[in-house]
């Protein structure tokens, strides 16, 4: 069994349309997810790719058991369909849309906690289970997807979506399969951090060691290293911190939304620390991550 | 994107928390003479600058009588304050006071949520006085007024005081929510002799993703175009700028100069962080950071290319990227090659790397081998590739 | 002919299809424009040439588009 998302997974595309979900829908059936429709207010009756459009979710969720939805509509709309999805019964929601206010990521985490949902994202690629399933666009076309990410025993969570490619094709080079691999997204405030999903990971006995890419800025790694503290986790646990050289530049945004340096705490240095001291192997060169991992899973 | 406190405190007054009177300054100070002539002294004078620590750095100022501000207004427009260039000064009856406190409502990004923080320590230095309380506030509800006097009563809040702070900070809130705020700061709030609540010094922050359903903000304030980060852009960042913005297709661009001799054409977000570190860690000295995504032209490779090579110390250039699935390697090397041929120059001497492995590699590698750029596929790490770049290595050709 | 693609309009072929005006509108990066009695290429654009296909599909007859790093220029010149 696969972590949140696995071969039986049934899921919609709201947005699904739209030029970039159009792509990644075809992607993903490519790869065998299983995608059973998609919503577009005012396309409802069109088909993409022999599966039907609707208008609204409920036409699809009164059809199909639907497990998840990919979110891929402008980000001024990204609350309602979030919403619309939650409140028609589905439980796990990718968003992939990029600048959604931030007041809206907020409103749709507490309609999340009242309902017991959870969403990845926003400005996340998505999840995937090599093998199995992919929710979202993570990894490309099906045939790039095959090369970078195998099966195996190694979950990554990333907050870059280049990233998540990256590290899994640095362990499949080196002969490491992965479990599950998580786009966390690269916002500010997502619906799942490294400590809410840690424990799902944990809990999956396909998964034996777990990698992890981040970046200056935020708060997600104090979040983590506070939940180890209180609770150590079964898994050997890597981190690789990008963007060393931020430490010296406060003010200055690179890369993703949240990567800013404000405080002390945003710093690679201070991650860094905290991390190793809640036990987080904190891995200093990139290339050297296969070697280390290869090393907890054999020792 | 950081309002002025002026601005703060329009937004304070439309909500209907007290501020006290001001009339704001610009031009030189003959010309504003006249507005003034009215002012009840003693006057504060403050300068409108998008930095904290106004007052240590000498951007606030008082004046007892007419001479004194004149003298002041002379002193500060056209000044300096940590970097930024005042413009505009605000003048305000100065208000005495009692107590200070400190109000903010912000987002906390662990608890994914938005939260109150309340001192009784206000004044110029509350973040290190600790000493704060702090409450979640949910934003899927109505603002309601209890959440706000449970968290002032836990602080020891008590009677009117207890009362009246609950509103303002109620008020605040909905100020908050309504405005899309990343932070709204009050400090301090002073409590006067005549037992007002009234607001000094206001710091907001609006969420610049949700500007685009605040037209009134972005008109009356004239917003559009004013930076999100008030660093200086150099010419050449400035020209990266512009060539990413004159073709919407892709991002190249987001150029940050650095003193070196390696050109850096490196994406995406995560990667390029990567990247530089990697160059860094193997002893190489980045020109720039820039960060290359999603699906950018040939033209717009080829110009930053040529960009960054118009530096006279930069000497030859590193392309960096993650994996890709969305960017295409082929056109990425089209971008780069063009751009150096362009010039008079040989690829296979100004490209020190080629690493960007994924959509359409076969046709990027066949296109680099041509040209005798050393490349390198998926197989050598990025790290390793920086090495490369450092160390004058090269991969295949 | 570009740096790295070379996109050809066969003058005979073209002219027997009324359509090949149509490349104008289908070449989403703009390589097509308006030429004496029909569509013409715009050698400037040439290396913006995605390989996406659309043209060659439409008229097979009537355009060849060469990758010059891979396939070479046309033989027949
Ligand atoms: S292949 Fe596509 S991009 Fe290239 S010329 Fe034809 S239509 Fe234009």
């Amino acid at each position: 069994m696969a972590i949140l998302v696995d071969k039986d997974t049934s899921i919609i595309v709201q947005g699904i349309t739209g030029r970039e979900a159009a792509s990644f829908t075809k992607d993903s059936l490519d790869y065998g997810a299983r995608i059973v429709g998609g919503v577009t207010p005012g396309k409802g009756g069109q088909e993409v790719f022999g599966l039907p459009v609707t208008d609204t979710v409920r036409e699809l969720t009164e059809r199909f058991p639907v497990d998840a939805t990919i979110i891929s509509v402008p980000p001024p709309f990204v609350k309602d369909a979030a919403f619309e999805a939650i409140e028609n019964g589905i439980r796990l929601l990718l968003v992939v849309t990029e600048r959604v206010p931030r007041r809206d990521v907020v409103e749709i985490v507490e309609l999340c906690r009242l309902r017991g949902a959870r969403m990845i994202g926003p400005n996340s690629l998505g999840v995937i289970s090599p093998g199995k399933s992919r929710l979202g666009m993570v990894g490309g076309p099906a045939e790039d997807v095959r090369k970078s990410y195998v099966p195996g025993n190694v979950g990554v969570m990333s907050r870059s979506g280049g990233m998540t490619t990256e590290i899994a094709n640095l362990l499949t080079v080196n002969g490491l399969g992965q479990s599950t691999c998580v786009s966390v997204g690269g916002d500010p405030i997502v619906g799942s951090q490294f400590a809410d999903l840690i424990d799902v990971f944990e809990a999956d006995a396909e998964t034996h060691a777990l990698v992890l890419f981040t970046e200056p800025g935020g708060a997600m790694e104090s979040a983590l290293a506070a939940r180890l503290r209180e609770r150590p986790s079964r898994l050997p646990l890597f981190i690789f911190i990008a963007g060393k050289f931020v430490d010296q530049m406060r003010g200055v945004r690179f890369g993703h939304a949240a990567t800013l340096v404000q405080s002390e705490a945003d710093t690679t240095e201070a991650k860094a620390r905290i991390l190793s001291e809640a036990g987080v192997t904190v891995v200093e060169e990139l290339s050297a991550l296969p070697g280390l991992v290869k090393e907890a899973l054999n020792g | 994107m950081r309002l002025y406190e002026h601005e703060g405190k329009a937004l304070l007054e439309r909500a209907g928390i007290r501020v006290p009177k001001g009339t704001l300054v610009s031009g030189s100070a003959a010309d504003a003479g006249p507005s003034l002539g009215a002012a009840t002294f003693p006057v504060a004078v403050k300068s409108q600058v998008l930095t904290g620590g106004r007052m240590k750095a000498g951007g606030i100022a008082f004046a007892e009588d007419a001479d004194q501000l004149s003298a002041e207004l002379t002193r500060l427009l056209g000044s300096e304050i940590s970097g930024h260039r005042v413009e505009t000064l605000l003048v305000e009856p100065k208000t005495q006071f009692d107590r200070e406190f400190y109000l903010g409502i912000t987002y906390d990004s662990a608890a994914k949520s938005a939260v109150a923080v309340f001192s009784q320590a206000g004044g110029i230095d509350v973040e290190q006085a600790g000493a704060a309380v702090k409450a979640e506030i949910p934003l899927l509800l109505p603002a309601s007024g209890f959440r706000f006097k449970e968290l002032l009563a836990s602080a020891g809040l008590q009677g009117r005081l207890l009362s009246g702070m609950t509103g303002v900070f109620t008020k605040l809130a909905g100020l908050f929510r309504d405005n899309d705020c990343i932070l709204a700061e009050i400090n301090p709030l002073v409590l006067t002799p005549e037992g007002k609540l009234v607001a000094l010094d206001v710091h907001v922050e609006l969420d610049d993703d949700a500007l685009y359903r605040h037209g009134d903000l972005v008109k009356r304030f004239g917003l559009e175009g004013r930076d999100a980060d008030a660093r200086e852009r150099s010419p050449l960042e400035r020209k990266a700028e512009e060539i990413d913005s004159a073709d919407h297709r892709g991002v190249a661009g987001r150029m940050v100069e650095f003193p070196g001799n390696l050109g850096l054409l490196i994406g995406g977000g995560g990667a390029s962080l990567t990247a530089f570190d990697a160059v860094q860690r193997h002893g190489g000295k980045p020109a720039n950071y820039c960060e290359i995504g999603g699906n950018p032209s040939v033209w717009k490779v080829k110009e930053l290319t040529k960009l960054l090579l118009s530096r006279k110390d930069v000497e030859r250039i590193a392309v960096i990227m993650n994996v890709v699935s969305n960017t295409r390697v082929d056109l990425v090397a089209r971008g780069v090659v063009k751009g150096i041929l362009e010039l008079g120059l040989d690829p296979a001497e100004k490209i020190a790397i080629f690493r960007i492995p994924g959509a359409w590699e076969e046709d990027g590698f066949s296109l680099l081998r041509k040209y005798g750029v050393p490349y390198a596929d998926r197989t050598v790490s990025i790290d390793q590739a920086a090495k490369m770049a450092v160390a004058g290595a090269g991969g295949e050709r | 002919m570009g740096e790295f693609i070379a996109v050809y309009l066969k003058d005979k072929e073209c002219a027997e299809h009324e359509g090949c005006r149509r490349l104008i509108s289908l070449c989403p990066v703009d390589i097509f424009v308006e030429g004496e009695g029909g569509a013409a290429v715009d050698e400037g654009q040439v290396d913006e040439c995605t390989l996406c296909g659309l043209c060659w599909e439409a008229l097979p007859d009537a355009v060849e588009v060469r990758r010059l790093y891979i396939d070479g220029a046309e033989a027949r010149a």
